[in-house]
């Protein structure tokens, strides 16, 4: 298992390296096209390394606990590190947006119990875990939210007495 | 609610009636039922919110069990009848199937 300061430094430093390489394309466009569209790339690459900016202290986020404006710029709460088996740097973070994108706590739920699994999934066969999840995290975002939005409506809607 | 009761439902509920009382985890509930584990999760919720399957998180360190807390899942009481009855249902052939087989048989 390679040591977690390694993973997170290799996390920020492939964080930086992407949102230059993107940034820099986005500038050489503007300026070759003259069209300020691409400027949207630049400010999407500062949201993102914003929200996922990797930390120790279990909530990954650039802000510290309690900072930020918005529920993506209060970062997002993980059980750091511990006992946690290492994914494979591409899918650990197509899994965090995809739980963020369903409701808070059944997000969080999922993530959790996604890590779980694959924490004690053979490293042959995790591959193929991921995949599943990330394959059926689409219905059930739509499925979490439609639960959420009715469970709203009811409380609104309930008369009281 | 009765949630729709899919082959892969069924291979769920099937695992976790072997032995009612057990909790199974997410990766066990995946290699008895041979679903992978992200097809398994959406079906234990909707087990869950149809009140057949109850679930909590394992009480364990993480950093002494070196892994992160597992999730088990388990039939409650109503749950493990209602699945009895859904499970021997889906065993019952139906009537479609049988007229399909005696048309093979050449039965008129």
């Amino acid at each position: 298992m390679p040591d977690p300061r390694l993973r997170l430094r290799r996390r920020r430093a492939g964080m930086i390296v992407g949102a230059a390489i993107s940034s820099g394309v986005a500038i050489w466009a503007m300026v070759q096209v003259g069209n300020p569209g691409p400027a949207l790339v630049i400010l999407a690459n500062a949201a993102l390394i914003t929200a996922y900016w990797p930390r120790t202290a279990g909530r990954d986020g650039f802000w510290p606990r309690g900072g930020g404006r918005g529920p993506v710029f209060r970062g997002h709460k993980t059980d750091g590190d511990a006992g946690r088996a290492p994914l494979p740097l591409r899918w650990g973070p197509a899994l965090s947006l995809a739980s963020r994108l369903m409701p808070r706590d059944p997000g969080r739920r999922w993530l959790a119990e996604a890590n779980s699994v694959l924490s004690e999934t053979d490293t042959g066969r995790q591959r193929a875990a991921i995949c599943s999840y990330l394959r059926s995290a689409p219905r059930l975002v739509v499925t979490m939210w439609a639960r959420e939005l009715s469970h709203h409506a009811r409380l609104r809607f309930r008369r009281p007495g | 609610m009765v949630p729709r009761l899919t082959v892969q439902v069924l291979l769920v509920l099937q695992a976790l009636l072997r032995e009612p009382g057990r909790e199974l985890y997410g990766l066990e509930l995946s290699e008895e039922t041979g679903l992978l584990p992200g097809t398994a999760y959406p079906i234990l919720l909707r087990l869950e919110d149809a009140g057949w399957v109850t679930s909590r998180w394992e009480d364990v360190d993480p950093r002494a069990a070196k892994r992160p807390p597992r999730r088990y899942y388990r039939l409650t009481g109503a749950g493990a009848v209602q699945a009895s009855a859904a499970m021997a249902r889906a065993r019952r052939p139906r009537g479609a199937a049988l007229r399909g087989l005696a048309r093979e048989g050449g039965t008129p």
